[in-house]
């Protein structure tokens, strides 16, 4: 990672984490600012206390928000805190836009 | 100090550390054997250490809600509450649980003796003269101790010993077992772990309970010398080597149990100013694949492009994920989770390349393990969710091998 790119990571992840943030204020009616949270508060047990209601609104969240299906094998860990929560939404996006490119390539075939 | 559950201890010959001024196991078996206790089956310790203090009367929430950095009036009986205290600067002094339990309140603190923190509560009181008119006392409780009861099936053990009630007991809160103690809880490092409270000979009662009917569980006894890999894998507040380079709870990611939102807490002003500011420096979690010849230890230097931009708060090697895990105290503009382009420096001089990552970095089995569903000792049962998964796909697939004819075929067959 060169420094142009170092550049490019942090700015995504920045503008994600707050994204995420204010996502989870907005949608679970947490009483914070996005400064307030951390970016590795725990989403259950401590930190923002969420519930197993809460998790389905996180679900919700990721579609409605980030246009996100949580799929049967992706790995419930990203459910662990907010930082988590962000790595799989650039995740997701990076993969999903792998794909988009890869769609859009001319096959042999074709 | 001589109590039931020192002298156990001592009959056990254990090798014993000392904490808060109280002496207590520092190791029963070796760090890995107690670690790998806590990640896949219960480790038994004695953490008679913590300060425990009881404040009681009217106004005793009140006080508290001045004391500490979370919202006291949040929690009913029964209820606890995990949170800061923090000095007038907002600098964390020391983290505490708040139980609330019938009329009164009981304080646990890993970091101050009892004395000390009736000391920080009549101060705050003999400062506000007048303000917190009903308070009937506040009194150290040093002839009680605690128990730990930590690992995926500690909930099982309890179960068996204290009765069903232990299997629904949500996250941070409490109730009377056996009428001499109290059952919180409560744990920091990811999986199920309970707290037992109550006079020490009730304490060493309940010891030799829990190690007769914890064969079974394959339950291990343990001192505080596994804190140091179950802290490396799931960071918590701890003051030392924190204290020498930051006790903010913005710079430590503390803030979850900050509530900026109460009318007045001590250190409130100071700590909203610091992040109207915004943090110079902040804690990261770090990871490196594998166990690299580099060795990194605390305050070896971290940089970017050959600039010092932070240094190393702990690091160590995670058999369990084989990974380099650590923390990093660097300038916030870097502090954030994936990145890879920063090094760190150690003693010898030599580099290594790192990522910055989120923590808590282990998986903790007890994600795993749902008490209503699962079991360690009842082979009727899971034991966790993947074999759940497993036996339940075996069931199918017997189902389907059993079943007379494929339906398709029936369907052709119906039409002839």
């Amino acid at each position: 990672m060169d420094r142009t790119e170092l550049e490019a990571a942090i700015t995504e992840r920045k503008e994600t984490l707050l994204n995420v943030k204010r996502g989870l204020i907005e949608r679970l009616n947490l009483y914070h600012t996005p400064e307030q949270i951390d970016d590795d508060t725990p989403l259950f047990g401590s930190g923002l206390k969420l519930d197993s209601v809460d998790a389905t609104e996180l679900l919700v969240l990721l579609d409605k928000k980030f246009g996100i299906r949580v799929g049967e094998g992706d790995d419930p860990s990203y459910m662990r805190s907010v930082n988590t929560l962000t790595s799989f939404i650039i995740e997701k996006k990076h993969s999903d836009a792998l794909v988009n490119s890869n769609d859009f390539v001319p096959s042999v075939e074709q | 100090m001589s109590n039931l559950l020192f002298e156990l201890h001592q009959h056990n010959d254990v090798v014993m550390t000392e904490r808060n001024g109280i002496k207590i196991p520092a190791r029963y078996h070796t760090p890995e054997k107690e670690h790998r206790a806590v990640r896949q089956n219960i480790l038994l310790c004695d953490y008679s250490h913590f300060g425990k203090a009881k404040i009681s009367g009217e106004s005793a929430w009140e006080l508290l809600n001045v004391l500490v950095s979370g919202d006291v009036s949040s929690i009913r009986d029964e209820q606890a509450m995990y949170t800061l205290m923090l000095d007038d600067q907002g600098q964390i002094i020391t983290d505490l649980y708040i139980l609330c339990d019938e009329e009164s309140y009981l304080l646990f603190s890993e970091w101050m003796t009892s004395e000390a923190l009736c000391e920080r509560i009549t101060a705050l009181m003999a400062e506000r003269v007048g303000e917190f008119d009903d308070i009937e006392q506040i009194i150290p409780l040093n002839d009680q101790g605690l128990l730990h009861i930590e690992g995926p099936y500690s909930w099982e053990l309890l179960v068996e010993l204290y009765g069903m009630d232990i299997a629904g007991l949500p996250f941070q809160e409490h109730m009377h077992v056996c009428d001499e103690l109290i059952l919180l809880r409560a744990g920091k490092h990811g999986e199920f772990s309970y707290k037992l409270f109550g006079d020490y000979a009730s304490l060493a009662d309940a010891w030799q309970q829990l190690v007769e009917a914890g064969e079974k569980f394959d339950l291990c006894l343990g001192g505080l010398d596994y804190q140091q890999q179950v802290r490396l894998e799931n960071p918590c507040f701890i003051p030392t080597p924190l204290l020498s380079l930051s006790r903010c709870p913005i710079e430590l990611q503390l803030q979850w149990m900050v509530r900026y939102d109460k009318d007045e807490f001590i250190g409130m002003e100071a700590l909203k100013g610091r992040l109207d500011a915004g943090p110079h420096r902040r804690a990261i979690g770090m990871s490196v694949d594998g166990q690299p010849s580099v060795t990194l230890a605390f305050g070896d230097e971290v940089l970017l492009d050959e600039e010092v931009v932070g240094v190393v708060i702990e690091c160590g090697y995670s058999a369990d994920i084989d990974k380099t895990i650590g923390r990093l105290f660097i300038d916030s503009e870097f502090a954030w989770a994936d990145l890879s382009h920063l090094t760190a420096r150690s003693s010898s001089g030599d580099e290594i390349a790192l990522r910055t990552a989120a923590v808590p970095f282990a998986r903790n089995y007890s994600f795993l393990i749902n008490p209503a569903e699962h079991s360690y000792i009842d082979t009727r049962r899971p034991r966790d969710l993947l074999q759940q998964f497993e036996w339940q796909k075996e069931r199918e697939e017997q189902e389907k091998a059993a079943s007379p004819a494929a339906p398709a075929e029936m369907s052709i067959q119906g039409m002839k």
